[in-house]
């Protein structure tokens, strides 16, 4: 990095405010697209000009590609306009089994290429540590190097997004853009290129390309998420990240804590997460509604949900949308899992209730388990987000298939619905096995995971665990900070719960000017006052070292 | 209409961004700011009247641990202000020096030369050095000059905005709030009482053997660190590009011992080097016998004396002032004066107190802040 220029840093405000400035002045209306790009790729080369040529080359695959999937389909409808009346129909749908197939190919190409690029940037050296221990265990001496790789900034958000685009071009859902410059700007919008969301071409394309008006309360309203994003990152995330980061600083330390602290870290960790990644993505799509830009929301009050399927609706929105899309979608509906559908329904099991239940779901149940694997895969290279991913896969794929006896067992027990503490029952059981997913993310290993789990139940002792959380580099008022925020955090998103359909701050417009300008400078005193921000002070520092 | 829109939009953006700005700069000035004698000492400096004082002393430590400008008022009737910080760097002095230029027309100005005699110039980029001065500061040129002069490169935003480096003292409190309601007492007076003056109640109980006897007939000149030298030459032509005519280096006196020997022998250099440019050097660290200097009675530890040594040495140096470069008593108005016996009242109870609890063997550091002042009332 040249200089300091991520989302929180006075940088980043000042480089955003530069950009909005020469956005809005811009004279030609029709090319204000070409502000955003210049600003993208200025961002870029600042936070990561090591790695430009990566995304340079995915966009470059991505945009050839795209044309020649184009070019394939229109030449084949211009050959079948053609060929109207001269081919019979057997012909015509050899014909188009031949194009389809050649599209594949061809879409598979920019597949292989560029998820090729992120899956050896990002898991060749898992893999060889795993083939290495593999043949190991077996006695056979092999060894696979292992290499210094890194990981270009955003690689997985541009290169999902981008292969999405593809394959879109590829479903003739959108045509292939036609201006290199255009799809770099998609591929490389600065407000989304480090944390995403992962947004669909045509959803997010046509407003980057179209020249935006000035408007004060769409500048407004962004510039209020942004400080909502500023409040759950800074305040929150960022102070809760130094215990988390303590107990999880190594191996060994994190063997010396008790059950009751890492109990303790797991519940923090879930705050944190949700604080930092929907504060990031908060300050993201503020950021792009300053520039009359609509970015899909990634997080609807997750931990508001009553099944873990829901969960997975409203956690990360935009990477799940893109798995059932262009994963599960294609997974579930496959010939194959289709086939074994029907063939399990002619069984003699499939002529059972049960059987034909199983059936019936069990294209979807499979289909979930491989997309879970896939998201455990895509958090990080390690054996304990696979265990992360199969946890929630599994837990999903038996929700679905024990569907039936689930709903049998509340309606025997004639518990309504709707009941709030039915509704509370579900939540907080939702809650509960997204906490032992959690496990697996904060442990160093998936045995440690596993170890935590056994902890949980049988090493709590609260005064060592107050004893410990005291060690964990926050003080008593950090944390105070922390239980209040969430609060804060909580009680916003029950408004917003309340309020589903309704915008927070299109609510807080109808509110007299003096309770919004309180609500607005408190809000910004309490970001300037209690963020973890600067290099920090210790006292410690100014201690006089002459003597 | 729409005009009328966009104004009232703008008055209500600058409004809230305006209080924002405020409440800020408050916090910065008075409560999430590293308070110490460093800040509480330039914030009296800053209070007093522009073009008020006839002499300042700039320097480290060894400048407001031993000279008194409350007693020099007392004794020789001109008003004067130590314009010094803990550890100051050699390119701090420069600084000091343009803002001393800045806010004041002294008839004399003494600068202490303890930081060009390191082997090093370490404390030169030392963080907490740095700040000592920098942070306590007014945001003007002479301070952006510092910083994109010889701040090293990271961070440098926060030396101008020192709240982003300093938001977090917050949770140091109530530890910090002694210094910080004596700030707002001293910034609502609009003076201080102490002048910046600070000391400890001791005597100086170091094993070392003094070597000073030694210092009175040394010869030899050390090179200095380049660094330091390039500093101390940028200086001197600093006086001579501005054709300052007052301007006096000096050497305090300290108690030497083997291991800062060296630095006896780097001052001489320094005088060398001053006196090349045409400039008075004072060697006082020569002269310890002539204040009439005990190394252990006078002092707290081996560089910095005590409140006998301070009020010896303070004597002393305020006769050159008079007699050498002629700074008579100034001419004050009544109510100027009301305020300097106020501070010359305040130091000799403090001098009264001191005494008390060093007989007693009470060791205490005392700066101007609402203990001490509280303390020596009754004095």
């Amino acid at each position: 990095m040249i200089f300091n220029i991520t989302y929180t840093s006075l940088n980043f405000i000042f480089f955003v405010l530069a950009t909005m400035l020469v956005y809005f002045l811009f004279p030609v209306k029709k090319y204000r697209w070409t502000v955003l790009l210049a600003a993208s790729m200025f961002f870029y080369a600042v936070a990561g000009y090591k790695f430009a040529a990566f995304i340079l080359f995915t966009t470059l695959s991505t945009y050839l590609i795209g044309l020649w999937i184009d070019r394939v389909s229109k030449n084949s409808k211009k050959l079948l306009k053609n060929k109207k009346g001269e081919w019979d129909r057997e012909q015509k749908k050899n014909y188009k089994n031949k194009i389809k197939i050649q599209k594949r190919l061809i879409m598979t190409l920019a597949l292989l290429l560029n998820f090729g690029i992120l899956a050896f940037l990002k898991y060749y050296n898992f893999f060889a540590g795993s083939l290495n221990g593999v043949l190991g265990s077996f006695g056979i001496h092999f060894s696979a190097p292992t290499l210094e790789l890194f990981l270009p900034l955003g690689i997985s958000f541009y290169t999902f997004q981008s292969m999405g685009y593809i394959v879109d071009v590829y479903r003739e859902k959108t045509e292939a853009q036609k201006n290199p410059l255009k799809l770099l700007l998609f591929v490389s919008f600065f407000p989304q290129i480090v944390q995403g969301p992962i947004s669909i071409y045509d959803q997010l394309a046509n407003q980057l390309f179209e020249g935006h008006d000035f408007d004060f309360t769409r500048m407004k309203h962004g510039m209020e998420l942004i400080l909502w994003g500023f409040f759950k990152k800074l305040v929150i995330a960022d102070r809760a990240v130094i215990a988390i980061n303590t107990v999880t600083a190594s191996y060994d330390s994190y063997n010396t804590f008790g059950g009751t602290t890492l109990t303790f870290t797991i519940l923090l960790y879930a705050v944190q997460l949700y604080a930092d990644f929907s504060g990031g993505i908060d300050i993201s799509r503020g950021v792009a509604q300053i520039f009359g830009i609509d970015m899909i929301d990634n997080f609807k009050r997750p931990y508001f949900s009553k099944s873990i399927n829901e969960y997975w609706r409203r956690w990360h929105i935009s990477l799940g949308g893109w798995l059932k899309n262009y994963l599960f979608y294609p997974i579930a509906m496959s010939n194959v899992f289709l086939n074994a559908s029907k063939k399990m329904k002619n069984t003699r099991f499939g002529k059972t209730a049960a059987g034909a239940h199983v059936s019936k779901v069990l294209p979807t149940s499979v289909a979930s388990l491989i997309v879970f694997l896939v998201v455990g895969v895509w958090h990080g290279a390690s054996w304990k987000y696979v265990a992360f991913g199969l946890w929630n896969g599994v837990i999903i794929m038996l929700s679905i298939l024990l569907q039936p006896l689930f709903d049998g067992a509340v309606d025997k027990l004639k518990i309504k619905r709707t009941n709030p503490l039915f509704v509370l029952f579900q939540m907080v059981r939702t809650f509960l096995v997204v906490l032992v997913g959690y496990v697996f993310d904060v442990a160093p290993s998936f045995k440690q995971g596993l170890k935590t789990i056994a902890l949980f139940f049988t090493d709590q002792s609260v005064s060592r665990g107050i004893a410990e959380i005291n060690t964990l580099g926050l003080r008593y008022r950090d944390y105070l900070v922390v239980l209040i925020g969430t609060v804060i955090v909580f009680v916003a998103s029950v408004i917003q719960e309340r309020h589903a359909d309704t915008d927070v701050r299109t609510l807080l417009d109808k509110k007299p000017f003096i309770l919004r300008f309180l609500l607005l400078y408190f809000g910004l005193m309490i970001v300037l006052v209690f963020g973890i921000y600067g290099s920090g002070y210790n006292a410690a520092d100014f201690v006089y070292m002459q003597f | 209409m729409k005009a009328k829109l966009y104004i009232t939009r703008t008055v209500k953006v600058a409004c809230l961004l305006l209080a924002v700005m405020i409440s800020v700069t408050f916090l910065q000035q008075f409560i999430l700011r590293r308070m110490d004698h460093n800040s509480m000492r330039l914030d009296g400096y800053y209070l007093e009247g522009k073009n008020s004082l006839d002499v300042v002393v700039i320097g480290a430590s060894d400048v407001y641990t031993s000279f008194s400008s409350c007693r020099a008022y007392d004794k020789f009737g001109f008003t004067s202000y130590p314009y010094a910080t803990e550890a100051i760097t050699a390119n701090g002095l420069k600084t000091a020096l343009k803002e001393v230029l800045r806010t004041q027309n002294p008839k004399l100005i003494l600068i202490e030369i303890n930081p060009y005699l390191y082997g090093d110039a370490y404390s030169e980029t030392r963080e907490a050095n740095l700040r000592r001065l920098i942070d306590n500061m007014p945001l003007n040129t002479n301070k952006l000059e510092a910083v994109f002069g010889y701040v090293p490169n990271k961070n440098r935003e926060e030396y101008l905005i020192p709240f982003l480096k300093y938001h977090s003292v917050w949770s140091d409190y109530p530890k910090p709030g002694r210094r910080a309601v004596s700030t707002m007492e001293t910034t609502l007076r609009g003076y201080s009482y102490l002048k910046g003056f600070r000391t400890t109640t001791q005597y100086n109980n170091q094993p070392f053997k003094a070597l000073n006897r030694s210092v009175l007939t040394e010869e030899k000149a050390y090179p200095l660190n380049a660094k330091l030298e390039a500093s101390l030459r940028d200086l001197l032509d600093y006086c001579k590009e501005e054709k300052l005519d007052n301007v006096v280096f000096m050497r305090v006196p300290h108690m030497v011992y083997k291991d800062s020997y060296n630095r006896v022998r780097r001052a001489n250099t320094v005088g060398q080097i001053v006196n090349s440019y045409g400039y008075d050097f004072l060697n006082l660290e020569r002269e310890w016998n002539k204040i009439g200097l005990n190394f252990h009675d006078d002092y707290y530890n081996v560089e910095h004396m005590n409140i006998y040594g301070a009020e010896k040495f303070t004597d002393y140096l305020c006769n050159i002032i008079q007699n050498d470069y002629n700074v008579g008593p100034s001419e004050l108005t009544a109510e100027q004066k009301e305020v300097w016996d106020t501070c010359a009242e305040s130091f000799n109870k403090l001098s009264r107190y001191c005494d008390d609890l060093i007989q007693s063997g009470k060791s205490i550091q005392l700066e101007e802040d609402i203990n001490t002042l509280k303390a020596i009332e009754d004095y």
